[in-house]
């Protein structure tokens, strides 16, 4: 509970400092507007020249949009200010140690200690896009369905964070390596149902970048039902990314030498 | 003018020796660079199956994207931000000499790290290649790549006035991916708003020279496309120079 008032603190905190950049700050605003525009055009684009992407329709493929701003909202609002270049502005110069002295656990102030508010207004915007493609595909959904694709999303928080974290924990071994520029790559992937991709490339977006864990099976429990395996193989993956992420953190913590390390 | 190219040549030459250093980062670079192409072709081979034209399209685009790179919203606008700029402008010569020759290096490294990709993925998809489409393509790509140039150098001028430039190159590049042919080929536009589209700058940066090398389009249009890209590298260096002079005015090096 603690942890979570220190957290919320740095919301707050962030918020403040954010609100300091009011020009980019409607720059960002603008984008955002703009980019989730792009995406509808994008979609409405390719529907016009075809009735069903991969198996998926309109409709479908627009809650995945839906889940995937959402998606992108947290990781931006959350992960994405703690751990974009954690190699190079936190493990290089010695700043962990701030951190590591704080009465906080510390991967949880690695990775969540301060925020940019303004991208959690993806959070509603992804949300809308989301319920109307679902009323669109199917109606409202029963609640068998809801519940499922809720365990699937929260799975998919939990594996977000988890891939995140992994990533930047490479640090400790590799501190020259900035794999974010990689893993902001493959997530953009994300943004249409796996289906689309070759079958090797949405296994890795399965297994290995589970951006379909992620984005797709929530979106697909939402409209399509999931089967009894994914809902209980999705907590599953995202309690045992949660506990591998936590013992590399700490095989990390344990090379970390300070400054130059 | 021969002054001027030793210089671009010299700055390139140190920032080309300058990238070795940052190799794996420059792969992870070429990759993100290289996802959006490769997303289009994911989703338009599965909406329109067989269609050679759009394959070639989309790898085409790939090409453009990786030989036109701009990241001057990091590093000419963090000179402005840092004051380093204070130290540029004491040097014989216009800074933008200097931005060039960085550019070029790494667009260079960019076409180094690409080149296996590229081929792997034209080899996979059966590419169709013509010599003669290329021939048109190379001009377009050498407009596009200054058009894209000044485009990202001028929006990140913006460094001048906001506290932040990142905003502002954010909005130029998701408008550039909606109306550039990336979100999809401008010939498969809706026809009310596609000649709207066509003579904007986007389309010019991006999604023409890739039309012209999937063979698209007609002598008439290539020539209009052509007429288009030659008009707003007139407009937007003027453009360029404008807010660069205006940018001037306003600068107090660090601390402004």
């Amino acid at each position: 509970m603690h942890a979570f008032r220190v957290l919320w603190g740095g919301l707050i905190i962030s918020a403040q400092r954010e609100l300091a950049f009011r020009s980019d700050l409607v720059f960002q605003a603008i984008r955002m507007a703009i980019e989730l525009a792009a995406g509808l055009a994008a979609l409405a684009l390719v529907y016009s020249r075809t009735d069903v992407l991969s198996g998926w329709k309109p409709a479908e493929t627009l809650v995945v949009l839906g889940f995937y701003t959402v998606m992108t909202g947290v990781l931006q609002a959350f992960l994405e200010p703690n751990l974009a270049f954690f190699a190079a502005t936190i493990v290089q110069p010695g700043k962990l140690d701030d951190l590591l002295l704080r009465p906080v656990p510390n991967v949880l102030l690695a990775s969540l200690g301060t925020c940019q508010p303004w991208a959690l207004a993806q959070v509603p915007v992804g949300t809308s896009v989301a319920i109307i493609g679902t009323i669109r595909a199917t109606g409202a959904p029963g609640g068998e369905r809801l519940a499922a694709c809720l365990v699937l999303f929260t799975a998919g928080v939990a594996i977000l964070w988890s891939t995140r974290v992994l990533l930047a924990a490479t640090a400790f071994w590799a501190p020259h390596l900035e794999p974010e520029v990689l893993y902001d790559a493959f997530w953009q992937l994300g943004r249409y149902p796996i289906a689309i991709y070759p079958p090797a490339v949405a296994r890795l977006l399965t297994f290995v970048l589970p951006v379909a864990l992620i984005v797709t099976f929530p979106a697909q429990a939402l409209t399509r039902g999931a089967d009894s395996f994914v809902v209980i193989a999705g907590p599953l993956a995202g309690l045992g990314s949660v506990a591998v992420t936590m013992r590399v953190w700490q095989a990390g913590l344990r090379r970390y030498t300070s400054a130059t390390s | 003018m021969i002054r001027s190219l030793r210089l671009v040549a010299g700055y390139a030459e140190r920032s080309f020796l300058a990238w070795m250093a940052g190799r794996d980062f420059l792969v992870t670079l070429v990759v993100n660079q290289s996802i959006t192409p490769l997303i289009g072709l994911a989703v338009w081979s599965a909406a329109l199956p067989g269609q050679t034209s759009i394959t070639t399209y989309f790898l085409a685009l790939l090409v453009v994207r990786l030989m036109t790179v701009s990241y001057e919203h990091h590093t000419l606008a963090n000179h402005i931000y840092t004051g380093d700029l204070a130290d540029d402008l004491l040097r014989p010569h216009p800074l933008i000499l200097g931005w060039i020759g960085d550019n070029l290096a790494i667009r260079l490294w960019h076409a180094i790290f690409a080149l296996p990709l590229v081929v792997a993925t034209a080899a996979l998809i059966g590419m169709d290649v013509r010599p003669a489409y290329i021939g048109a393509t190379v001009p377009a790509i050498l407009f596009a790549a200054i058009l894209r140039f000044l485009f990202t150098y001028t929006l990140a001028l913006s460094a001048f006035w906001t506290e932040r430039a990142q905003g502002v190159v954010g909005l130029g590049g998701v408008l550039t991916f909606l109306l550039g042919g990336e979100a999809a080929p401008v010939p498969l536009l809706p026809a009310t708003i596609r000649p709207w589209i066509a003579a904007l700058p986007f389309r010019a940066m991006l999604g023409f020279p890739a039309e012209l090398a999937s063979g698209s389009l007609g002598r008439e249009q290539a020539l209009a496309g052509y007429g288009w890209q030659l008009f707003w590298t007139v407009v937007l260096a003027g453009l360029t120079m404008l807010v660069w002079r205006r940018g001037m005015q306003r600068y107090v090096a660090v601390g402004s």
